[in-house]
């Protein structure tokens, strides 16, 4: 290559260099995100799509399955007041006969008083029960 | 001395009268109850009391929050991430650099080192986006709640 070519493509990379830098100073300023800003962005939505939401959605789903199996399934068949309605009724006839005997109640029957607590309790632990089946229900079980 | 021994003799008969009469009340009714005795409908209400005070609160409480994250970081934009418009906006100017470095004839990175990463970027950007949105509905149309 002679002296003349080689000043002429001496020229020519400057000039394309000139103008490769006219064009970044007028476009590259008009990007949005640097490119190592935008790189992290991308990973933090790399990570929210394909980590973060997997795990999160996996134990919301299983949660509101087991909620939805035992509110709404009956899954675990709890014990309910209808199961023993007439509970109350022999514990009151129990009490009749120990009283005609002139007995104390706990003689014929010594969890007679846990007993009858037992069943209020029930009535109360049903009607929480009920109450948040409600809850989820509002929720859009 | 003899009144005290007929005394004790006539209690203890008494006594064993009304253990009789118990045992026959006893006999008589208690089978009737629907849940057998007191020790199994103290266990049986035991495991309902267990998971309306235990374990539903545990439960509801980690099934809300999570709820909530989800949709504090899908709908309200908890963590604001890149939107569609600012990749297409990049995208844009990112095709107006190659085109004033075409008509120039020199190479695209020589305006922008990083051209093809950035481009590259964008794309992945917006595939995670359309990802995102359809997260966004799965998690709708499995709550309809939060």
């Amino acid at each position: 290559m002679n002296t003349k070519q080689k000043v002429f493509n001496l020229l020519k990379e400057n000039k394309k260099r000139e103008l490769s830098k006219k064009v970044d100073l007028s476009l590259v300023d008009d990007i949005n995100y640097e490119f190592q800003y935008l790189e992290e962005e991308v990973s933090r939505m790399s990570y929210t799509t394909e980590e973060w939401f997997s795990e999160k959605f996996d134990e919301f789903y299983q949660l509101r399955s087991n909620l939805r199996s035992i509110y709404f399934q009956n899954s675990e068949a709890y014990i309910d007041t209808a199961d023993v309605a007439g509970d109350k009724e022999v514990l009151l006839q129990i009490k009749v006969k120990a009283d005609e005997l002139g007995i104390p109640v706990e003689d014929v029957y010594p969890n007679w008083q846990e007993h009858l607590d037992q069943l209020d309790y029930l009535d109360y632990v049903e009607g929480r029960f009920l109450e948040q089946k409600r809850a989820l229900e509002n929720l859009g079980f | 001395m003899g009144i005290k021994i007929k005394q004790v003799v006539l209690n203890k008969l008494k006594n064993s009268r009304k253990d009789s009469l118990s045992k026959k009340v006893n006999l008589s009714l208690l089978d009737d109850f629907s849940f057998g005795q007191y020790n199994e409908l103290e266990e049986a209400v035991s495991g309902l009391s267990y998971n309306v005070n235990e374990w539903f609160p545990e439960k509801f409480d980690q099934w809300f929050d999570i709820g909530r994250d989800i949709y504090a970081i899908y709908f309200q934009r908890a963590e604001p991430f890149p939107t569609e418009t600012d990749f297409n906006t990049d995208e844009e100017v990112l095709n107006k650099i190659q085109e004033a470095a075409d008509e120039l004839g020199i190479d695209v990175t020589q305006v922008y080192p990083e051209y093809f990463e950035h481009k590259r970027l964008c794309e992945e950007g917006q595939a995670l986006l359309a990802e995102f949105a359809s997260q966004g509905e799965e998690f709708l149309r499995e709550s309809k709640s939060v």
